[in-house]
């Protein structure tokens, strides 16, 4: 069962072009493990300390919605590809049916690291490899300077 | 809400065989998701139990929903999309008496019960400082659920 919830997730997900990197955990969620943390379950608006003060009626929940939040509260800014770039840290944001899904963050040799909602870690050939399913596509990703 | 000596009785065989396999006996528990479905649609429906309300019916129906919810929203992290799942609003939809259930639930391991016990119980005993903290969250219900004697 767990097999066929990862495909209906991540229909192009496989051992060959990704790797389990921890045990399925509840304690952080893609968001959190796109800024480095792994003891919060980050959302809007009920989810994380900064964001209980967004007026919820102005909450955008698409990608867009997100992107705006990690450039205001986290230093990223939108940047055209997901192509490394030297100095820098990128995110990918995906997006479906006009509604944020995921993030996942690029590592320093170019591969990708996601945290699969409340599943486990995964290093990722792509941003393509997560695509297609419940996940969407991504469409936006963002850069900040690497520390 | 006293259930004894109503008559239930269905106009199609095929939404006797839904209940009945949804909650295992469909002179068994009544729910109010099952309810509200009948008052939506109209029918003059009139609704039998043979005895009182079922607990072990109600605990099933929990079980059932509660699996299925976490199985279709293990991989995601939009809290919209966990939430607004067809198996959790059922759950809250089932109201008080499922708070105990949950509370069981999360005595087994932390999860994201915590919009569904807001909404059934209109009350919020989690701390400002927790916000975030899955297990801290999940603690803080707990303790409520023992001064309540809930749990």
């Amino acid at each position: 069962m767990y097999d066929a919830l990862k495909k209906k997730l991540c229909p192009q997900l496989s051992a060959q072009n990704s790797l389990k990197t921890s045990d399925p955990t509840l304690d952080y969620n893609c968001l959190a493990w796109a800024i480095g943390r792994t003891d919060v379950w980050m959302d809007i608006p009920n989810y994380f300390q900064p964001f209980l003060n967004l007026e919820p009626s102005t909450l955008d929940h698409s990608a867009k919605g997100y992107a705006s939040l990690l450039e205001t509260e986290f230093g990223f800014v939108e940047c055209d590809s997901s192509n490394m770039e030297d100095g820098h840290q990128k995110v990918a944001l995906y997006e479906k049916d006009g509604d944020w899904t995921h993030i996942a963050v690029q590592l320093a040799g170019g591969k990708w690291s996601s945290k699969l909602g409340g599943l486990e870690d995964i290093t990722h050939d792509s941003v393509d490899v997560l695509a297609g399913g419940q996940y969407g596509h991504a469409v936006i990703f963002m850069k900040r300077p690497s520390n | 809400m006293d259930y004894m000596n109503q008559c239930y009785t269905p106009k199609h065989e095929t939404m006797k065989h839904s209940y009945n396999k949804h909650v295992g006996s469909w002179a068994g528990a009544w729910t109010w998701r099952e309810k509200l479905s009948r008052r939506d649609k109209g029918d003059d429906w009139k609704i039998q139990f043979v005895g009182t309300s079922n607990e072990a019916a109600i605990a099933k129906e929990f079980e059932v929903l509660s699996s299925k919810w976490k199985a279709e929203t293990s991989g995601l992290s939009n809290m919209l999309h966990i939430t607004r799942n067809d198996n959790y609003l059922d759950i809250i939809g089932m109201g008080d008496k499922v708070v105990p259930l949950i509370l069981k639930d999360l005595m087994k391991s932390p999860h994201h019960w915590f919009i569904a016990l807001k909404a059934i119980t209109k009350e919020n005993p989690i701390a400002n400082a927790h916000i975030g903290n899955v297990r801290k969250m999940s603690d803080d219900w707990l303790q409520w659920g023992k001064k309540k004697r809930l749990i």
